[in-house]
């Protein structure tokens, strides 16, 4: 096995593996052999954080797992992103911002989405809780997001879902985002087609199958 | 004379702690209190902290520094014999202190339901909205085994609409049930939906007056996030202070996700929510009943989904024992699973509420998915409750008291066992025998010949459909005429968007 590979086999292990020190550890080695550091993310981290949410999809990784797997992506990524020449930077899969509605505190089902999209190469942006409209637009139209994500968990919030796809329609951004709502007040079809959403999920492996296939549609 | 409950046997319940260890995480819970504290979006309620005596952060939005001394001396407050009322008195709910009764109802609060397609073989998911919590409530009216009504459908279709959906729910269980109407929760339109609700209240009960002393429902509480109570739960306890309603304290996000404090650590935390709560209402609404719930979550780390785990069981049998000897006051738990199938759902549901039945909980709460119930789990329910109401009504049979042994009478049967089946004492004693609520419990070959019904599938919806047919005796016309002319001004008040 050539030396590149066998150093993309332990970035790729170390993200499995959610072992930082290893991590770092094979981004010097990277760095020292001249390893193109886009390969070293998309051919070594990128593989090991796949591998994760194939895992985590049949049920054999906790969602801790994951999330330690992501942040272990994270800083490598960052260290070899320095090495990186100026517009090569590997794009991710599509950008997101996801958050929770005015008015509801409830996060897991955020922070869940959060770490499987990352593992599975979305960028993510995570603006929280209880959060009003008007920032999930901002946050996209700053970062230039492909997705909203809207999370509501009671049937008393859930109204702010369509508040959102009403704003995003009065400001004339409907068309440039994909809006994808779900959380524990279980937005079906029904309520997805009312307020003009373009899709919906309460389960993160069904979400991100979704997601991925309004991506491509897009 | 109520009819509701379970007489639970004085000794003899399953206990997870001794004493000593009951101490420490009950002290462990003091010291969360004064160490980490309580978050509460509500301006009002941190003042009201502050004046208790605790120290607020009020750029935080946190309550530090939790004396315990103040939080005992309101906790014990709390009333040990009060009644929660059925609209009909025989369905009162009559509590003399901690583990005396069980009582038992499902629970659930789906925004979906549930109907099973039989030609394509599969589920048709539907929104439900208040008139689909009226038809649930109606349906547990009629049954027996269920000693007080929770609501099962949410009012999800109206809080789509933008319309008070508490407002609509609660008409619906007032108007649905004879027993007490359980859960009022939070709303997002401060506390003039409460205001709206107690009227309601008040038109079934006779006056504001006579709700205070028969509380037709009470409000139910959620800390998020370890210990964070939202401006929701926060206006919701400002509403039940002003309008004396009975409070249920639950801590249903236990803080580390998934250990290593899962349960120890867990239930010092759900015991510290509990305490504040309780202790914040006692000081400003004195005497008026509080339930601790005695649930330890946790979250199960493969799906996220909330458990009851057997780490969460161990807790929530601690904090039994801890409200019930230290405290002196009943608890209430919801069993099962929050999310999933129904066959994990009914299976975790039956061995929850066991474990549940043994730890001596005073309100037991079935609980199914919130997001969508099929109606034919009412009567899966049914039956364990059913089940479960036998076996602890008759558990002092393994007391070796002379009548439990009979002696006498093995002597007289004798080793051939001559007559035992006609015998006196047998006869007597027949109504002791647990019969099914819903299984086909005829031999198999029978069974197999009238072609092997399925209980979920074919039996309970059979039963379902003679329970369609109770009518809860109603209430006069002129009250609710009273009660939907001000379910009609809240909406048009209340409504947003």
């Amino acid at each position: 096995m050539a030396e590149k590979d066998r150093i993309l086999e332990k970035l790729a292990k170390a993200v499995v593996d959610r072992d930082e020190k290893a991590a770092m550890a094979a981004v010097k080695e990277a760095i020292d052999a001249r390893v193109d550091p886009v390969d070293a993310i998309t051919k070594g981290l990128s593989a090991g954080i796949k591998e994760v949410g194939e895992k985590f999809g049949k049920g054999e990784l906790p969602i801790p797992f994951v999330m330690l797997s992501g942040q272990v992506l994270g800083k490598a990524s960052e260290e070899l992103q320095k090495h990186v020449p100026k517009g090569q930077m590997p794009k991710p899969l599509a950008t997101m911002v996801i958050g929770t509605v005015s008015g509801d505190i409830h996060n897991l089902g955020t922070n869940i989405v959060t770490a499987v999209f990352s593992a599975a190469g979305f960028k993510m942006y995570n603006i929280g809780v209880d959060q009003p409209v008007e920032n999930f637009i901002n946050k996209a139209e700053e970062v230039k997001a492909d997705i909203i994500g809207a999370s509501a968990l009671m049937s008393n919030t859930i109204l702010q879902q369509k508040f959102l796809a009403d704003t995003l329609k009065e400001k004339g951004l409907r068309d440039k985002y994909i809006y994808m709502v779900g959380g524990g007040a279980f937005p079906g079809h029904e309520w997805c087609d009312e307020i003009g959403a373009d899709g919906y999920a309460t389960d993160v492996s069904i979400a991100l199958e979704k997601a991925k296939k309004l991506i491509e549609k897009k | 004379m109520s009819r509701t409950g379970v007489t639970l046997p004085s000794h003899g319940l399953w206990n997870v702690c001794n004493r000593e260890e009951l101490e420490i995480i009950d002290n462990a819970a003091y010291k969360i209190l004064n160490d980490v504290g309580v978050f509460m979006d509500d301006a009002d309620l941190l003042k009201n902290a502050e004046k208790m005596g605790f120290s607020v952060d009020y750029g935080k939005k946190v309550v530090t520094a939790i004396p315990e001394h103040i939080v005992r001396e309101n906790v014990a407050k709390a009333p040990r014999n009060f009644l929660l009322a059925g609209r009909d008195p025989e369905w009162d709910l009559i509590f003399e202190g901690p583990g005396r009764k069980q009582f038992w109802a499902p629970e659930c609060g789906a925004t979906d339901r549930l109907d099973w397609d039989e030609k394509k073989k599969t589920y048709v998911r539907s929104r439900v909205g208040s008139k689909d919590t009226l038809y649930a409530a109606k349906i547990v009216d009629g049954i027996d085994d269920f000693d007080f009504n929770l609501y099962l459908f949410d009012a999800a279709e109206e809080g789509h609409l933008g319309l008070p959906s508490e407002l609509n729910k609660m008409n619906a269980m007032l108007q649905g049930t004879t027993k007490w109407a359980g859960h009022l929760c939070t709303t997002v339109s401060d506390i003039k939906e409460h205001d709206y609700v107690a009227k309601l209240g008040a038109e079934v009960a006779g006056g504001a007056e006579e709700l205070r002393k028969r509380p037709l429902f009470w409000t139910v509480y959620n800390y998020i996030g370890t210990l964070q109570l939202n401006r929701f739960n926060s206006w919701l306890l400002r509403a039940a202070i002003k309008h004396h309603f009975p409070i249920m304290p639950a801590v249903t996000a236990g803080a580390p996700l998934m250990g290593p404090a899962m349960a120890a650590g867990n239930t010092a935390l759900s015991h510290a929510g509990v305490l504040f709560m309780i202790a914040l209402q006692q000081y400003y609404d004195p005497g008026t009943a509080a339930v601790a719930n005695n649930i330890v979550f946790t979250l199960d780390p493969f799906g996220g989904r909330s458990s009851i785990s057997a780490l969460g069981t161990l807790g929530s049998c601690a904090m039994n024992q801890l409200w019930h000897e230290f405290y002196g006051l009943p608890t209430a738990q919801y069993s099962g699973v929050g999310d999933g199938s129904f066959d994990e759902v009914a299976f975790t549901l039956n061995r929850s509420e066991t474990l549940q039945e043994l730890m001596g909980t005073d309100m037991m709460f079935e609980q199914f998915s919130g997001g969508a119930l099929d109606p034919r789990m009412i009567v899966v329910a049914a039956e364990i409750a059913h089940q479960g109401r036998h076996f602890m009504s008759n558990f002092d049979e393994i007391r070796p008291t002379a009548e439990n042994l009979a002696l006498d009478v093995i002597k007289e049967v004798g080793v051939m066992g001559e007559g035992w089946m006609t015998h006196k004492y047998n006869v007597d004693r027949l109504k002791r025998w647990g019969k099914s609520y819903s299984f086909d419990t005829r031999p198999m070959d029978t069974w197999l010949e009238d072609g092997a019904p399925s209980w979920v599938f074919d039996l309970c919806k059979e039963k379902l459909k003679e329970l369609e047919k109770h009518e809860p005796k109603p209430l006069p016309k002129d009250t609710v005429a009273r009660m939907n002319a001000i379910v009609k001004e809240g909406n048009e008040k209340l409504k947003v968007g």
